[in-house]
């Protein structure tokens, strides 16, 4: 496997040899990852294989039991509590089931990040909060509650509340899971278009959808069994003859990965 | 049985309880985390008025009717065992002081928070355990929210302060189905009803009453915070965790009332 050609001294988020276990179950066992800045970078890997611990990981949401956290040049282990708030407010994340809050509107739950950080005018939160619905699509749905709302619209509005106070980081948790082609193309899309907008903002998606990962990556890397198994461009995921990556990307039952 | 298998018997006891031990002091030290927390956040920035209003309407308005109910009936039940224990020496004039001083001092505190317990305590473990199991308090934590400062300390003082109010109007209404059921039912006489209630009766009963129903309603909204925090996997948890919720403030609460009556009573507060 080669090594990652990102300097961890300039990266978003670096991971050095972070192993992490729920009791029996070792999850991470020896992650290096370096995530550049202002790329998109996506991880790849099969249900299990630690992808989304990995992305609570880098907001300080999970503790390692072993090894380095770092963030945009701190390490989450050494910060305290209120350290560690101040850093996440660079950060943005879409859950893998958006996460909006239930007894909130969609306006409500876009403008959480604002009324909670930003002291705006109720005028200038109804801007931000139309210009971000507007970028992702749902202006008409500014008004409804959560449970009206579609799988994809809920990760759209996911989207935007993630990015409407302009984070940093990007983290998105499997984005596409649960939807039809045409939804997940057009989730796959709209992650393009927030990179190509926010061209400093650095993002990690972490993802199983092959396709959605070609269109969207700058640089891919591939999890199994709690490491990095394989890295690079997406070209180089494409042409590969690593038997792993080519099993994976092929979504063949034969090969190294094996199947339960 | 031979030394070994006895040593090892002996060993795994020890392990066992051990781990029991560890376990309790584990989520009492949980609870007295997210409880203080909770409680101190409420007096460091940043305050919210609007969360602590829906909780205080929650807690409080959305509890009143059960409270007055369960309150009047609690009032006339106890009244009719009274009244007939006093009549067998002629006595039930006494019905009148006997529920305002129960229901004053312990009763009310204790029947309140644990209707209360029932209603909103099990409510805020469910809604808490619902986001802790959708990721909301992850998305919470993500947007530099601290969950703890954002869901329990409005709803730990919803509980300390509402609690009171409906426990001085359970003890209210419980005087009134007491009055209801002794004089129109009974043919008790009013007046020596109320004038025994004034004789026996102290303000200083109601005012000791009103701060144990504080400390019910702060202990049932942090149980219930903690719970609901302290749910894993997925409905199975919210159901266990609503249910432990209910449970375990209800004997806390009754626990409580014990020491504290007695507690009251030694330093002469209560006579």
């Amino acid at each position: 496997m080669s090594e990652s050609p990102f300097d961890p001294q300039d990266a978003a988020v670096v991971f050095e040899g972070v192993y992490k276990a729920f009791g029996a179950h070792k999850v991470l066992q020896g992650l290096d990852l370096v995530v550049p800045k202002g790329k998109c970078t996506v991880i790849i890997g099969r249900s299990g294989t630690g992808k989304s611990v990995t992305l609570k990981h880098a907001m300080g949401l999970i503790k390692p039991d072993a090894g380095r956290v770092v963030v945009l040049g701190k390490e989450l282990g050494k910060l305290k509590r209120d350290e560690l708030q101040r850093l996440r407010l660079r950060f943005g994340m879409v859950f893998q089931n958006a996460a909006l809050f239930d007894s909130l509107s969609v306006y409500e739950n876009v403008a959480f990040p604002l009324r909670e950080h930003e002291k705006l005018s109720e005028a200038e939160t109804l801007s931000r909060v139309e210009a971000v619905l507007a970028q992702v699509g749902l202006s008409f749905a500014i008004q409804k509650m959560p449970s009206e709302l579609s799988g994809g619209m809920r990760k759209r509005v996911g989207l935007a509340r993630a990015i409407i106070h302009t984070p940093d980081i990007l983290l998105y948790d499997e984005p596409t899971t649960g939807l039809d082609p045409i939804l997940t193309a057009q989730i796959d899309q709209l992650i393009a278009e927030t990179q190509q907008n926010h061209p400093g903002m650095s993002s990690v998606v972490v993802s199983h959808d092959m396709k959605g990962a070609f269109l969207v990556a700058d640089y891919i890397y591939m999890l199994h069994q709690g490491k990095v198994v394989a890295q690079g461009e997406p070209e180089h995921f494409k042409t590969t003859d690593d038997p792993l990556v080519r099993q994976f990307v092929e979504g063949r039952l034969d090969g190294p990965i094996g199947v339960e | 049985m031979s030394a070994g298998s006895l040593t090892g018997f002996f060993t795994g006891l020890v392990e066992g309880v051990g781990a029991a031990v560890i376990r309790v002091v584990e989520r009492f030290g949980a609870f007295a985390e997210i409880a203080g927390r909770g409680t101190w956040s409420l007096f460091t920035p940043p305050y919210r008025p609007r969360l602590i209003l829906q909780q205080l309407e929650f807690v409080g308005v959305q509890s009143l009717s059960i409270v007055l109910i369960s309150g009047f009936f609690t009032g006339g039940v106890f009244a009719l065992q009274a009244a007939y224990g006093f009549g067998l020496f002629g006595a039930e004039t006494l019905t009148g002081s006997t529920v305002t001083l129960s229901l004053s001092r312990s009763l009310g505190p204790v029947f309140c928070s644990l209707m209360v317990t029932g209603r909103a305590g099990s409510a805020m473990a469910a809604e808490i355990g619902t986001m802790k199991v959708t990721e909301q308090i992850d998305a919470l934590e993500a947007m530099a929210v601290d969950p703890v400062e954002y869901l329990v300390s409005p709803r730990v003082l919803a509980g300390a302060l509402m609690v009171p109010v409906l426990s001085a109007m359970y003890t209210g209404i419980g005087m009134l189905g007491a009055y209801m059921v002794s004089v129109p039912y009974m043919g008790i006489d009013g007046g020596a009803f109320m004038d025994r209630i004034a004789w026996y009766a102290d303000p200083e009963d109601l005012h000791w009453g009103l701060v144990k129903a504080s400390v019910y309603g702060w202990v049932l909204a942090a149980v219930g915070c903690w719970k609901g925090l302290s749910v894993r996997g997925g409905a199975q948890g919210v159901g266990q965790a609503t249910t432990q919720a209910v449970v375990v403030s209800s004997v806390a609460i009754l626990v409580l009332d014990y020491f504290f009556t007695d507690l009251l009573m030694k330093l002469g507060l209560l006579t």
